[in-house]
């Protein structure tokens, strides 16, 4: 495997950042809107301290999720023109490929949610900086992750009807099913499938080591290395998934 | 020329489903040839190099490129292989300077390498003046060129040009021709996918026609024009139809080959046209059926095609 090829195709789907952006500003203003509203208006509901501090973070790591996993649509729109034949077709092996798309993905996830992170940074204050590598090693490797889990939808499913059935489904859970929005006792508290299904989110792990870096208060707290270490497992894992399903499945031809 | 076989195509074949898109296709291409691919939309071409290019997979068969199997060394086919297909892949917002940058880095080029070779590319193709523009600013040609030139950069031991010059005009047409006999000079195997009868006529060394995904023929262009077994085309234009019985009337009154009748345009394939035309013309005049203009001429590929197939390629490409 050679780097030099990883690093060009994660060079070349990062630099697609120039064609989002409009796809980018809205979901600056989501985030925006929903902490400027949203969130001070459910802190004002919420007996839990720092709810404001909690929500905020929290749906930094939902604007992060969605961000990334829009490479699934990208791969389908790629099909759908044949830039996927073209990548196909380039004297590099599909593992440096499929790993190059992850990472450039991944990177390109976090890097158009700069401004919502450095608002969430602003908004809670930065008490240790330290800690704060911890965060973004954690945030990229769930971007990164969350990326890989994308192209393994779009080039297992090779549809669009059926990828956007199941990201909605995927949508609804991750976010919900994770202490995005509620610390981990209170979901234990209500339901323990549920307190399972949320210890099972990799949501769950990065939000809990941003918080922890910015010092927001989380009930049940989670090691930080154990939760890098779970988001590291995730990133493999998915990317793994990944690489099977873009030589198996890319190379069989019949998208719909 | 025929000596050693660049690409050996061996029974390939590709469902799609439970749909057949090519059929167990056998071919030769010999090293440093321009191998013509002829054939209407959906007869298999594209999906036929695909396979070669190992972007797809044969559910049967196997080709040899280069002495590597695709099935078993796609990377090593791949590293010999450079393809400009028939619709730019190009992303809207790319530039030619941005495409052709990347892709002579991911071809092996490194930092003011890849720039010189870039820059030799679209000064070639006459895209430098165009190099900053966005693809959607581009006209279909000048996009069409930047696909091209990703071949032009990697030089590769086999280009395969999948409808290079589809939605064309003439003189681009031209142009891209002098570019593809100018790589195959230069030492490389051409394969050229193609539905346009003029251009695998005088772009081929060799041809395979390809028809619901078989090959039916192959062979030069002046051997499967030769092989036809009837020298001479009489085409008749009329003004009023001719009926079936009168078509029947034509074929047993002489050795004649074969008939086609569409469009009310009458094709005769038969030897000596010369001697029959005037008693044909004299029949039909003697029915009633006025003729507009009548001609005798040399088989074409599209002659070939109908001959083998049962239909010209423009019925074939309607689906009839």
């Amino acid at each position: 495997m050679k780097i030099k090829n990883i690093f060009l195709v994660a060079e070349r789907d990062f630099r697609l950042i120039s064609q989002q952006k409009a796809f980018i500003v809205v979901r600056w203003f989501w985030y925006f809107v929903q902490v400027a509203v949203f969130g001070y208006a459910l802190a004002s509901l919420v007996s839990v301290p720092n709810y404001k501090d909690y929500y905020t973070t929290g749906i930094y790591i939902v604007t992060l999720y969605s961000s990334s996993i829009t490479i699934a649509y990208e791969i389908l729109e790629e099909a759908e023109d044949g830039i996927v034949d073209y990548l196909l077709s380039l004297p590099i092996s599909r593992k440096e490929l499929e790993i190059g798309r992850s990472i450039g993905g991944g990177l390109r996830g976090f890097a158009v949610t700069l401004p919502p992170f450095i608002t969430t940074l602003y908004l809670v204050g930065i008490k240790d900086p330290i800690f704060l590598i911890e965060a973004g090693i954690s945030l990229f490797l769930l971007s990164f992750g969350v990326a890989g889990l994308g192209i393994t939808l779009a080039s297992g499913l090779k549809s669009g009807d059926k990828t956007d059935i199941i990201l909605g489904m995927i949508d609804a859970f991750v976010a919900r099913l994770s202490t995005v929005f509620y610390p981990l006792d209170a979901i234990v508290r209500s339901n323990p499938v549920y307190g399972t299904l949320a210890q099972l989110n990799p949501l769950t792990y990065a939000a809990d080591v941003l918080r922890a870096a910015l010092s927001v208060p989380t009930g049940i707290s989670l090691d930080p290395i154990m939760s890098i270490v779970i988001l590291l497992t995730f990133a493999i894992g998915t990317t793994t998934l990944a690489v099977l399903f873009y030589e198996r499945n890319l190379e069989g031809g019949g998208w719909t | 020329m025929y000596d050693n076989v660049a690409i050996d195509v061996q029974e390939l074949t590709k469902y799609y489903g439970k749909n057949l898109a090519v059929d167990h296709v056998s071919f030769k291409v010999y090293e440093n040839e321009i191998f013509g691919f002829l054939g209407p939309n959906g007869a298999g071409k594209t999906t036929t190099i695909l396979m070669l290019a190992t972007v797809i997979k044969p559910s049967y068969g196997t080709a040899i490129v280069g002495g590597y199997d695709i099935r078993k060394q796609p990377e090593k086919v791949r590293e010999l292989i450079g393809i400009a297909f028939q619709d730019p892949k190009v992303y809207w917002v790319n530039t030619p300077w941005e495409v052709l940058y990347w892709h002579a880095k991911i071809c092996g080029y490194k930092g003011e390498e890849a720039k010189r070779v870039v820059k030799d590319v679209l000064e070639k193709l006459e895209l430098w003046d165009a190099r900053n523009k966005k693809a959607f600013e581009l006209s279909g040609g000048q996009r069409k060129k930047v696909e091209v030139g990703k071949v032009l950069i990697k030089r590769p031991k086999i280009a395969i040009f999948d409808e290079p010059t589809s939605q064309i005009d003439v003189a681009g047409k031209h142009f891209i021709w002098s570019m593809i006999r100018e790589l195959r000079d230069s030492g490389s195997t051409i394969i050229l996918a193609t539905n346009d009868l003029f251009e695998a006529d005088v772009l081929s060394d060799r041809v395979a026609i390809i028809h619901r995904g078989k090959i039916v023929t192959s062979g030069t262009p002046s051997q499967l024009k030769d092989n036809i077994p009837s020298g001479d085309i009489i085409e008749l234009k009329v003004e009023n139809n001719i009926d079936t019985k009168i078509l029947d009337e034509i074929r047993y009154s002489r050795n004649i080959t074969n008939i086609n009748y569409s469009n009310r345009v009458l094709k005769i394939y038969l030897n000596k046209g010369e001697e029959f035309l005037p008693q044909l013309i004299s029949m039909l005049s003697s029915k009633g059926i006025r003729i507009l203009s009548a001609t005798i001429r040399e088989p074409t590929l599209d002659d070939v095609f109908l001959y083998y197939t049962g239909m010209t390629l423009i019925e074939a490409e309607k689906g009839r």
